[in-house]
């Protein structure tokens, strides 16, 4: 009886540890996951809701109305064709075809699901239909359609603008768009060009050289005095199955650490990762934000890898410029770029500015907050030094602004192993401005030389936002 | 409580006691009175949430009653333990209240089967008291458990790939699997109470074994996969052997292996607790539905009646808990949890001051089963695990389920006024050796 006892309390132990895990495990998902489960494109609530309630506007940050709902209760989107498209993906749609627009992710509020108990009760009684919150992003719709302007030459990509003291997305457009008013005419038109896919946050890109800034931390961090280093660039370098070659058949010669840089040497940077590892290279990779699951209040962003598996020598090579098994978004480049200009620390992406009641009171929102420290404050600023030299006098010089100090790195990402398409062109960079603090990634599908193609028009939107005072 | 009792002064010993009791008489009395407020309540809501006014469901106004009879009246004939009564009725009167709000029909039927669940919570809790010897009657429980069993494979219809149902005419679909989960309880309490070792237990694991043989025929993994917890984890409590047990749980691992590579509904099911996402519209529909329910339902849910919750699949069934969240919250949902984990521990409180190891293992296996099975079902459906067609106790429609649920919850009340009557039985003795001079 003793030995029996002694195990019934074994056994109510192990019961009760599985009962608070599984209180645990429920409260955690439900805290992180619930508003996406809320807002699945699966839950036929919303649309029954909408039966019921008027759905409430999305505003830029100005004010300017992206989608209402007119009198006869259909979705409304401005006048102004090349607004409308560019902000389609952001405020995406009614029906919740394009993936976790604002429509549908902030659904709870345009829909007052998130209304209290007070504002039910009135609205039973008084009778009168009820209407959803406004929600007001930090977008501006005027620079989004700057922004996307300037990819409507090529056959896709996007931009992110956004603060990187806040975090807010000040611009983000992708190309090709949809017009949100004949979202059925892109459906069934059957081209094959993803124009419903968000480009800037669900779009999957090898980074090319603009992971070098994670390499370049990886090996400040690691390496000591590797800042003073220099090293012979030959052109080629010889790994077990592969060889790392330079972009367009270039021999840098003897350069500096940051000259390397600057230039975006393959060899110097294959070689560092080679010299760094797996270990250390994935380590300041994931402090950077590859592999996290990113689970941001405001928005959906696909997450970003770095090989964990199946790990070899050319890959580990390659991974160390940005090719191979690595892939990015957009809008985690820009946030890269954030983290550099802010000392180091990265902030949150945030794309909710404020959210207005239909009596006209406004709902608390939580403040901006950082995401991660992803490196030292000196390490980023011995990589902020070397991204104003790639812009003053390297491969990002037409990038260079007056007035304000330009940090950038370019970069021209192989899309295909036997080199048939042409490559993306990439730029990542930031204002180095206490009064514009505007970080920003510029990707161009087979745009060609990031240098060439996306400095220009990281530049051109830089300056629009510095017009428009952010 | 009797130990403590003697640390004070001979005098004040039955004042405190008088005491002690008026304040648990009085606590008893409080939470009666919210249980009936509450589904007093709920019965109004449900009544004016029609449109003209659903009067059908002033029948729901049965349900305070039925709390007060249980709790007043049978709880104190059978002295069974009060707070037990009171969580079961509560529980039960919710399943009630949410089956009426998805189909009023099976609210209605669900409502007449807790009544049938009463009768049999008095029988078992009765016969544990009457019945001194289950020796004999074990036996008889064997093989007609065994009968039991294998009806459904003779006769059977077969339902989400699972052949565990027969008709009966007159009561209607009938599970015996439900049924004789009260059986396994008593043969495994009568048999590993042996003294004999590993000889005496040996008939109550072949009992297992050979249920455990015809659910797998029946394809009915779930219900297999509690009877195999309960025995294993009933086995170790009771003979300490621990190689035995980790070999017992090995072989369980290996069969879960086998049965991933042999079925090819247990990989799906593994394939969307992984990710049901990626065939939302296909085969990860249900766990996806429920999920979006339980997201839809915030931190207090959408009401009750409200929602949407008839968008999930088997709503009525397994999925009873996400209904439960999307209408009356989240935390109302992790607070059915605690009342569950409260009559668990009550239970495992109750199997630890049972004076003979029959009763105590039989109070163990009781609470065990009720634990394991709100938990393989509730952590199926917020994809802690994946997901098992089982039900929750007193909570999912289903009426063989319902009944055998409340026919071990009599058990364990059963086992529960055996301990008062010994208790009482050693304070009297005690009593009349100090009146000795």
């Amino acid at each position: 009886m003793k030995k029996l006892r002694h195990n019934i309390r074994l056994l109510a132990l192990m019961l009760a540890l599985l009962f608070i895990g599984l209180g645990a495990y429920f409260s955690y998902s439900v805290y992180f996951y619930g508003g996406r489960w809320f807002a699945s494109a699966n839950n036929p609530r919303l649309n029954d809701q909408k039966q019921n309630v008027i759905t409430g506007d999305i505003m830029d940050r100005n004010g300017l109305v992206l989608a209402t709902t007119a009198a006869d209760g259909k979705r409304a989107y401005p006048r102004h064709t090349g607004m409308r498209q560019a902000v389609s993906h952001v405020v995406g749609d009614s029906r919740g075809i394009v993936a976790n627009g604002v429509e549908t992710f902030m659904a709870g509020y345009l829909l007052g699901f998130n209304s209290g108990i007070l504002d039910r009760a009135e609205r039973l009684f008084s009778g009168q239909p009820a209407r959803g919150d406004d929600v007001r992003l930090t977008i501006d719709a005027e620079l989004c359609e700057y922004a996307a302007s300037l990819l409507k030459r090529y056959q896709g990509g996007a931009i992110v603008v956004l603060n990187w003291k806040t975090g807010e997305v000040l611009c983000s457009t992708s190309y090709p768009d949809f017009d949100p008013r004949d979202i059925n005419a892109t459906m069934n038109s059957g081209a094959d060009n993803g124009a419903l896919v968000n480009r800037a946050t669900q779009g999957l890109y090898p980074p090319g050289s603009t992971f070098k800034i994670i390499t370049m931390a990886s090996a400040l961090d690691n390496i000591i005095g590797v800042a003073d280093r220099e090293a012979e660039c030959t052109g080629t370098l010889v790994v077990d199955r592969t060889t790392v070659t330079e972009a367009s058949g270039q021999v840098h010669g003897r350069v500096t650490m940051q000259q390397a840089f600057a230039r975006s040497c393959n060899t110097v940077f294959a070689s560092l990762s080679l010299e760094l590892g797996y270990n250390r290279l994935s380590q300041t990779a994931s402090s950077f934000g590859f592999g996290d699951n990113f689970l941001f209040r405001d928005m959906v962003v696909y997450n970003a890898q770095y090989p964990t598996t199946n790990q070899n020598k050319d890959d580990l090579a390659w991974s160390g410029v940005g090719q191979g098994r690595v892939l990015a978004t957009p809008l985690h480049m820009a946030m890269i770029a954030g983290a550099i200009a802010n000392d180091g620390v990265m902030m949150e992406p945030r794309l909710m500015l404020s959210v207005t009641t239909a009596k006209g009171g406004s709902r608390t929102l939580l403040p901006s907050r950082t995401y991660k420290r992803a490196c030292a404050a000196a390490v980023a600023q011995t990589i902020k030094n070397y991204m104003i030299a790639t812009v003053v006098s390297g491969t990002g010089s037409q990038a260079r602004m007056d007035g304000v100090t330009v940090a950038g790195k370019t970069g021209s990402a192989e899309a295909s192993d036997d080199k048939s398409i042409n490559t993306h062109a990439w730029f990542v960079g930031f204002a180095d401005s206490a009064e514009h603090p505007l970080a920003i990634a510029v990707v161009v599908e087979r745009g060609g030389a990031g240098s060439s193609v996306a400095a220009p028009i990281a530049r051109n939107v830089l300056n629009r936002a510095v017009t428009l005072g952010y | 409580m009797a130990r403590r009792g003697r640390r004070h002064s001979r005098e004040e010993e039955p004042v405190k006691k008088k005491k002690k009791r008026a304040g648990r008489r009085n606590a008893t009395r409080m939470t009666l009175s919210a249980i009936m407020l509450f589904e007093g309540t709920a019965c109004l809501l449900l009544v004016l949430r029609g449109n003209p006014f659903d009067w059908t469901a002033i029948m729901l106004g049965l349900l305070p009653l039925m709390a007060w009879v249980s709790v007043l009246f049978l709880a104190k004939r059978l002295k069974a333990d009060a707070m037990l009564v009171m969580l079961m009725s509560f529980l039960c009167g919710l399943g009630v209240i949410l089956l009426y709000g998805l189909s009023p029909e099976r609210g209605l039927r669900h409502m007449w089967i807790v009544l049938g669940g009463m009768l049999m919570f008095s029988v078992c809790a009765m016969a544990i008291r009457v019945m001194k010897d289950w020796r004999g009657i074990c036996w008889f429980l064997i093989v007609a458990g065994v009968a039991l069993l294998l009806l459904p494979v003779a006769i059977g219809q077969e339902t989400f790939g699972a052949k565990n149902w027969i008709i009966i005419p007159l009561i209607g679909s009938f599970q015996p699997s439900e049924l004789v989960k009260i059986f396994l309880l008593l043969i495994l309490a009568q048999f590993f109470s042996s003294l004999r070792g590993i000889k005496g237990m040996l008939p109550g694991l072949l009992f297992a074994v050979a249920c455990l043989a015809t659910l797998m025929l029946q394809k009915d993994l779930g219900t297999a996969l509690m009877y195999y917890l309960v025995t294993l984890l009933m086995y170790w409590a009771a003979s300490s052997n621990l190689p035995l047990t980790l070999l017992g749980g090995v072989g369980g691992v290996g069969a879960a292996i086998m049965g991933y590579q042999m079925f090819a509904h247990v990989k799906t099911r593994v394939a969307i607790w992984r990710n049901p996402w990626s065939d939302a519209l296909g085969t990860g529909y249900q766990l996806v539905q429920a999920l979006t329910a339980i997201g839809s339902g915030g931190l207090f849910g959408l009401g009750l009646g409200m929602g949407k919750s008839r968008a999930i699949p088997a709503y009525s069934t397994d999925f009873i808990f996400a209904v439960l969240c999307e209408q009356l919250g989240i935390l109302f949902g992790l607070c059915v949890v605690g009342l569950y984990v409260i009559i668990v521990m009550r239970g495992l409180a109750i199997s630890l001051q049972a004076r003979t190891s029959f009763h105590s293992l039989l109070a163990l296996g009781c609470s065990l089963l009720i634990g394991l099975q709100t938990f393989v079902i509730i952590g199926g459906v917020i994809k802690l695990i994946p997901l098992t067609g089982i039900t929750l106790p007193f909570l999912s429609y289903g009426g063989t389920s319902l009944v055998s649920c409340m026919g071990i919850m009599g058990l364990l009340c059963g086992v529960a006024a055996q301990n008062a009557e010994d208790r009482e039985a050693d304070e009297r003795m005690a009593e009349e050796r100090e009146a000795l001079p």
